[in-house]
């Protein structure tokens, strides 16, 4: 080739590439695991791809159940996600496993005011001095409850004193009794109840897996510690008799009171949430991101009650999520960029709009809050008040191996197959050599 | 050997290892190799992420520390214990009712063997469905009859079988189609010669059909043992090893510990067991058992 | 003309086995019914025909669940398998039936011996190859390591090649054919019983494989059926319909070609079971 020519094709491809490089745009691989909430982030992705013309966000769904799973086959893999949710309990085994990108070093860079943010909620993503995400959201746990069925019933609706214990249940157990009835329309109190053809039940949603909104508040509110003795500590504290004796009692309600049905595979009909819907439960925890959910509900009207006081007092679990970015990305600034927006004012505001989940800016609350106004449930700023008193939250780096142990032996006392006593046995017998 | 080779003869094992490349490739890095890697692996500790981490003989003494490791051996032991006799006495029986010139031969051979052509996946959801504790079909005859509804797979003490029945009823038309064929090797003169020498149904098979198919009898028991060891897809489609750890087979645990939580080396020491187990197993039958088949016909 | 009698004993003879039949195969009917039953139908219904068949539910499975998908890509996995694997095989029959090379003997010896090892030991080390390649969620990944032909097959080939007598290959020599034409023009043909018997014994346990397509999928975009189909079990609502036609089909094809080949799937479950 002659020099003129080679000097041509230089100036070519350089003019070639430069072209191409001005116009490639970067794809980041967002991963989520809340439908209800799908609405309102791709309104906020979108404002974020106005605005950042070269980077395209693609969405990806995994339902809670799978979610991790997902994630930790991912990381066998070598692919995660650029950015996606991190929860609190699970975030530190895929720190301890380097996966996740310090953020540190670009909050300082980048002079990102967390004063905005709750500190509470920071601190969850901080883990041996470095920060592995901001805040997004917060969450507390209250009740559902389906107003006509109250009606029907003749219960009046329970108020926000209502209380429980764990030797007879209290108030708490004998309104999901009047609440439960038999193909022949007789209650839970009835002589004659026949709890194997029970066509409503009072409560719903018992599960080994249901443990934010779930047994561990109940736990607390019995003055027990929970499950770690402390965040990332080495000891199992589900044996102390406070927590087995609620255990029992979330037992007792599906067994011995039969306000609540087991935790079968498939139960006709579908999830706990589509029984409630369905008009088959009366009650039912919720975390408060299951409020945009209850958007959709027809036919009945609802409302929220905080939960029922237990002997040491009110508590319920706390917790927000915030973005992670995947620490092998090869897109770092960008996905950088669409965290520092999803975490941001702007976006926060946007999703706090939708009411689908509590934003993590202090000064957006009442965003979130007017998302109601006028419509279902009434009592929704219950959701605020419950975030005053919270516990200890379980967190440790093997966390999913230790939830899967837990869940599946709770369940199985759920259906009655073991007592709390035993169950806890079992979960301490296969969990001690995690904990070390 | 040092005899110089003839240009064609030359040619001719060239041609031969260059026929048997793409096998011989395929067999290199996907069966020497990673017997190797096994091995190798067993001794490390490893997420995948990070570096292995050499760990000696801990894998080991760790899982056999672990309740559910010791668990997930039980499970598996009893699954093989019922399994293999009840699946292969069946098999024979229907085999022997089979053995005679009859019509229809190759259809109800090819009937026998529909689900063994099937998914285990696909027969273990129908199966599921069947089982349902509300609405299945089981529950729902043992309701018209008047009985209690069983909790088939939703509780910790019928599980496992329920599982084992699935597994029988997939494969058992293999058995039948292995025995049938052996069966068929016995000469009639032998037979017909028992028959006039006026032994019983009962005595002619266990002092003529017994000895004559031992051979082949022996050898399906061993390879149905061996697959039994390693038995997955169905407890994974059906219940994933619950409820509680009621199902969690060995190869499902092996799984689990590998890809759901990471710990490649400990899974990685669980294959290399499971080898060393069904080894001892295998030389057991061949040591016990192997002794009283009787290879005359061949 | 059979005596009255001996008539009747046979009927009832066939009767009874015809009875055994219908209840064993009794679960893939129940599995066929309730694919085109409403779900009103299969909580409530106890027949096994239903009312009016629900076709719908097949094209359901189809689109919302991503069946399609999930056929396609198993078609296509375990059809490029089956090839890969009688060619691999034949082509390592007869070498080992008709050529002389040194170690011949020796190599083959290995083969048998690897059929003896528990699938379960290569897993995890075959996936650590595929992951460090980059393969995972990959047509290569899920096809690469079963391609190159397995022990079983090339024993099977070569059991039968040996039995073919020499004089159709010295007679090509004469004619001054090389290897490879003998081979493709002499083996394949002669090797057809045998070549169809690996062909769909490969395909259905291909077909029906789930561990390995398990561990090297992530994504929905290269899963095949029976992983796609495991995953219905953790839905939250099981609509059991769909997931039924779903199963259908999954199993219908193999059932197809069972029948189509009814005579070559009785000869390698024969040849597995019978080799000493």
């Amino acid at each position: 080739m002659s020099k003129k020519s080679v000097v041509l094709f230089v100036l070519l491809a350089l003019v070639f590439v430069s072209g191409t490089a001005g116009a490639e745009k970067v794809t980041l691989r967002y991963m989520f695991w809340d439908q209800n909430q799908q609405e309102a982030y791709a309104a906020s992705i979108d404002e974020f791809m106005k605005q950042n013309p070269d980077i395209e966000v693609v969405m990806e769904l995994a339902e809670w159940g799978d979610y991790w799973t997902k994630l930790t086959t991912g990381m066998a893999a070598r692919n995660l996600p650029d950015v996606f949710w991190g929860h609190a309990a699970y975030f530190s085994a895929f720190v301890a496993r380097g996966a996740l990108l310090d953020l540190k070093p670009l909050i300082e860079r980048d002079n990102i005011d967390t004063s905005i943010y709750y500190q509470s909620l920071l601190d969850f993503w901080s883990y041996e001095g470095a920060q592995y995400g901001l805040a997004k959201d917060w969450d507390t746990i209250a009740f559902f409850y389906n107003k006509d069925l109250f009606d029907e019933a003749g219960v009046p609706y329970p108020t926000d004193d209502w209380s429980w214990n764990p030797q007879d249940g209290g108030e708490f157990v004998r309104i999901l009794q009047q609440l439960t009835f038999d193909d022949q329309g007789r209650n839970a109190l009835h002589p004659d109840f026949d709890e194997k053809r029970i066509v409503q039940y009072g409560l719903g949603d018992l599960a080994g897996s249901n443990m934010q909104a779930g047994w561990l508040n109940f736990v607390w509110m019995n003055g027990g510690t929970g499950v770690l003795d402390k965040p990332y500590g080495s000891k199992l504290v589900m044996n102390e008799p406070e927590c087995i004796e609620v255990l029992q009692f979330w037992s007792d309600l599906v067994n011995k009171y039969h306000v609540a049905p087991p935790p079968e595979a498939t139960v006709a009909g579908g999830s706990p949430w589509d029984l409630f819907t369905a008009e088959k439960f009366a009650v039912v925890p919720q975390g408060s991101w299951m409020l945009t959910a209850g958007r959709s509900i027809e036919g009945f009207s609802w409302d929220v009650v905080g939960m029922p006081w237990g002997p040491k007092g009110r508590y319920s679990a706390f917790n927000g999520l915030a973005h992670n970015i995947y620490a092998h990305t090869p897109h770092k600034e960008e996905a950088w960029r669409l965290l520092k927006w999803l975490e941001g004012y702007e976006s926060q505001k946007i999703v706090a709009q939708y009411g689908c989940v509590f934003p993590a800016i202090e000064s957006l609350v009442d965003v979130f809050l007017d998302a109601y106004a006028g419509r279902d449930p009434e009592n929704v700023a219950v959701y605020t008040e419950m975030a005053e008193n919270t516990g200890i939250w379980p967190m440790h780096v093997n966390w999913n191996e230790i939830f899967d142990i837990i869940q599946r032996e709770l369940d199985m006392m759920l259906q009655g197959f073991v007592d709390a006593q035993t169950a806890v046995a079992n979960i301490e017998m296969q969990v001690s050599h995690l904990l070390q | 050997m040092a005899r110089k080779m003839s240009p064609k003869r030359k040619r001719e094992a060239v041609a031969g290892y260059l026929f048997i490349t793409p096998n011989l490739l395929g067999f290199l890095i996907f069966q020497l190799v990673p017997i190797v890697v096994a091995i190798l692996l067993a001794f490390t500790e490893w997420d995948l992420i990070n570096d292995p981490i050499w760990v000696g003989f801990a894998n080991y003494r760790n899982l056999l520390k672990e309740p559910v490791f010791h668990l997930s051996v039980k499970k598996t032991l009893y699954f093989v214990v019922i399994n293999v006799p009840v699946q292969s006495m069946l098999a024979l029986l229907i085999a022997i009712l089979l053995n005679r010139s009859i019509r229809f031969q190759n259809l109800i051979r090819t009937l026998f063997i529909v689900p063994w052509v099937s998914m285990a996946v696909a027969v273990g959801l129908t199966w599921t469905w069947i089982y349902n504790s509300q609405f299945g079909l089981l529950n729902e005859i043992l309701t018209r009859v008047g009985l209690d509804k069983i909790p088939w797979l939703a509780h910790p003490d019928w599980a496992l079988i329920s599982v084992i029945v699935v597994n029988i009823w997939q494969f058992l038309g293999f058995h039948i189609i292995v025995f049938l064929a052996g069966l068929q090797m016995i000469p009639r003169e032998v037979e017909e010669a028992a028959i006039v020498d006026g032994a019983t149904p009962l005595t002619r098979f266990f002092k003529v059909t017994l000895p004559l198919i031992s051979p082949v009898l022996f050898y399906d028991l061993i390879v149905n043992v061996i697959g039994t060891f390693q038995a997955f897809d169905l407890p994974y489609a059906m219940t994933g090893g619950g409820p509680g750890n009621a199902t969690r087979v060995y190869n499902l645990y092996l799984y689990q510990k590998g890809f759901q939580f990471l710990r490649m080396g400990e899974a990685s020491a669980m294959a290399v067991m499971l080898f060393i187990i069904i080894g001892i197993t295998t030389a057991f039958f061949f040591r016990v058992v192997g002794r009283r088949v009787n290879y005359d016909l061949t | 003309m059979k005596k009255p009698l001996r008539l009747v004993g046979e009927i009832c003879f066939y009767l009874v086995i015809f009875a055994i039949l219908f209840v064993y195969l009794f679960p893939l009917l129940w599995q066929l019914s309730t694919s085109l039953k409403t779900m009103d139908e299969v909580f409530r219904g106890f027949s096994l025909i239903p009312k009016t068949p629900l076709w719908e539910n097949y094209t359901t499975a189809l689109r919302d669940f991503n069946v399609g998908r999930f056929l396609l890509n198993t078609i296509l996995v375990a059809g490029l398998i089956t090839l890969g694997q009688v060619i691999s095989c034949s082509m390592a029959g007869y070498a080992f039936a008709k050529l002389r090379f040194p170690g011949r003997d020796f190599i083959f010896f290995l083969y048998l011996g690897t059929m003896m090892i528990p699938a379960t030991v290569t897993l995890i080390p075959s996936y650590v190859i595929i992951l460090e390649l980059g393969w995972i969620d990959s047509l290569q990944g899920l096809i690469v390591p079963f391609v190159f032909g397995n022990a079983f097959g090339t024993f099977l080939i070569r059991q039968f090649l040996q039995g073919v007598p020499r004089d159709l290959e010295e007679a090509a020599e004469i004619d001054g054919a090389g290897y490879f034409v003998i081979w493709s023009r002499i083996m394949i043909p002669m090797a057809k019983p045998a070549l169809a018997t690996l062909a769909v014994m490969t395909l259905v346990s291909q077909w029906n494989s789930l561990v390995w397509p398990l561990i090297v999928t992530q994504a929905d975009k290269w899963k095949v059926l029976s992983v796609g189909l495991a995953a219905f079990r953790l839905f939250r609502t099981i609509q059991w319909n769909t997931m039924m036609a779903a199963v259908v089909m999954a199993t219908l094809p193999m059932i197809i070609i069972l029948f189509l080949a009814q005579r070559f799937f009785i000869q390698g479950i024969q040849f597995s079971g019978l080799n000493r």
